[in-house]
C-alpha cells in the first residue's frame, strides 16, 4: 500500500512538472527573423562586424552598428547608434547619433546625444557630444566639448542691440499707457536684473 | 613674481567642507576666472575624469584630458615631449589643472613641460598645481575629483612612488617665468599653487 502510494504520488508530481513545461514551450513563438542575442547590454538589432573582419573604407548608413573587428576608415550613422565592441578596433572619424565604445577607437568621435566611453575602452581623440560620459578606468586621451541643445547665449553687444531695439519698439506703448502702468513695466525690469 | 600668503590650515569647519570634498582656494579662482567667459580651452593632467568633465563644460569651455604620466613614461631621461602631448597653439589654452603630477616628472621633463606650459598658456591663464609635504619620501599620485563649487575630492591613487620634493622657495623658482604665483596649505598637509601666466 505504501509503495503504490509512492509510485501514485511520483506520477502526479512527473503529470505536475510536464504540464506548466510543455504549456510554456508551446507559448514561446518561433521566431521568422535571425535575432541577435543582447550585445553589451542591448537588444537593439542592427548590422555586425565580427571579430574576424577587417575592412579598410568608409561606412555610410541608417542602422545601428556594432563593430567588434578591426576598420580603418570613417563611420557615419548619422540617426542611428555606432558600438565599438570589446574586441573592436577603429581608426577613423565616427559621427553617429549615439557612440558607445568598448574597445579601441583613435579618431575624433562627433555624437549628436551621447558618447560613452566604458570602462577599460581606450579613446585617443576629440570627442563632441550632447552627453559625453567616460568611465573610470578608461583611457581618454583629447579634447571634450559638449554641444548644448538650446541655443547659444547671444554676445554682450548683440544683446544690448537687441534690448536697445525692444525698448524702442516698447516705447511708443508705453506713452499710450496711463501712469498707473510705469510701476508695472518696473518690476518687471528689477525681475529681470 | 609676486607671492600670496600662506593661510593658516583650515580645519574641516573652517573650510567649509561638505564631506563630499574639501574647500580649495585654487580652484575657487579658476572657477572665478573661467566663469569670465565661454568657450576657452582647460587642459586636465590627471586624465579623464568625468565630474571634471563636468565641471569644465558646464563652465562653457572645452577639456583637453591626458594622463602625462602615461604618456611620458619610459621616457625619463628624455629632455623633450612628444609633439602630441597637449599640443596647442601658443596662448591658446586658458587654464591647466596640473594636480601633483609635476612632482613625479624626471628633472629634463619637467622642464619641457614646464616650458611647453608657458608657451601655451594665454598671458593671464591660470594654473592649479599640488604638491606633497616633502617630508614623505614618497607618494602614490592623487586623483583629483572637483565635486561641487570650490570643492575638491583628494584621493591616492594605489601605488606610491617617489617624488621630487618642493620646497616653497623651490616651487617660486619653478614657475619664474610666469606673472605670479601663490601658495596655499591644505588641510590635508598639501601645497596648493595658483599661478599666473
Amino acid at each position: 500500500m505504501w509503495y503504490r502510494s509512492k509510485r501514485d504520488e511520483d506520477a502526479q508530481a512527473k503529470q505536475a512538472g510536464a504540464t506548466p513545461e510543455a504549456e510554456i514551450k508551446e507559448a514561446i513563438p518561433m521566431a521568422t527573423h535571425p535575432t541577435r542575442t543582447a550585445e553589451f547590454g542591448s537588444v537593439r538589432s542592427g548590422a555586425l562586424i565580427g571579430k574576424s573582419l577587417e575592412i579598410t573604407g568608409k561606412i555610410r548608413g541608417a542602422e545601428d552598428l556594432v563593430i567588434d573587428g578591426k576598420l580603418e576608415g570613417d563611420v557615419e550613422l548619422p540617426e542611428h547608434r555606432l558600438t565599438v565592441g570589446p574586441s573592436g578596433v577603429l581608426h577613423g572619424k565616427i559621427r553617429a547619433r549615439e557612440i558607445v565604445v568598448y574597445g579601441s577607437v583613435q579618431g575624433n568621435l562627433e555624437a549628436s546625444e551621447r558618447v560613452e566611453i566604458k570602462k577599460h575602452a581606450k579613446v585617443i581623440g576629440d570627442l563632441k557630444a550632447q552627453r559625453p560620459v567616460i568611465e573610470d578606468e578608461a583611457y581618454f586621451k583629447g579634447n571634450v566639448e559638449t554641444i548644448r541643445a538650446e541655443t547659444p547665449k547671444p554676445a554682450p553687444a548683440q544683446l544690448q542691440a537687441t534690448a536697445a531695439a525692444a525698448s524702442a519698439q516698447a516705447a511708443p506703448v508705453q506713452a499710450s499707457l496711463p501712469q498707473t502702468a510705469a510701476p508695472a513695466s518696473a518690476k518687471v525690469e528689477n525681475r529681470k536684473a | 613674481m609676486s607671492t600670496g600668503p600662506l593661510p593658516r590650515r583650515q580645519t574641516a569647519t573652517q573650510g567649509g567642507g561638505t564631506g563630499a570634498g574639501r574647500r580649495s582656494y585654487g580652484l575657487e579662482q579658476i572657477t572665478e576666472y573661467l566663469r569670465g567667459f565661454e568657450g576657452g580651452q582647460v587642459i586636465d593632467f590627471g586624465g579623464a575624469c568625468q565630474s571634471n568633465i563636468d565641471y569644465v563644460t558646464g563652465l562653457g569651455h572645452r577639456l583637453y584630458a591626458e594622463d602625462v604620466l602615461v604618456t611620458l613614461a619610459g621616457a625619463a631621461g628624455a629632455g623633450t615631449i612628444p609633439g602630441d602631448c597637449f599640443a596647442f597653439p601658443r596662448s591658446s589654452v586658458h587654464a591647466v589643472l596640473c594636480w601633483d603630477r609635476l612632482q613625479f616628472l624626471s628633472e629634463p621633463q619637467l622642464g619641457a613641460v614646464l616650458d611647453r606650459l608657458h608657451r601655451v598658456l594665454a598671458p593671464g591663464g591660470l594654473l592649479l598645481a599640488i604638491f606633497h609635504p616633502e617630508q614623505a619620501p614618497t607618494a602614490a599620485p592623487l586623483t583629483c575629483r572637483v565635486a561641487g563649487d570650490g570643492q575638491l575630492l583628494v584621493t591616492a591613487a594605489a601605488g606610491a612612488r617617489p617624488f621630487r620634493p618642493f620646497n616653497t622657495r623651490a616651487i617660486e623658482r619653478l614657475f619664474q617665468n610666469f606673472e605670479s604665483v601663490k601658495l596655499y596649505l591644505t588641510r590635508d598637509n598639501l601645497q596648493e599653487v595658483i599661478v599666473r601666466r
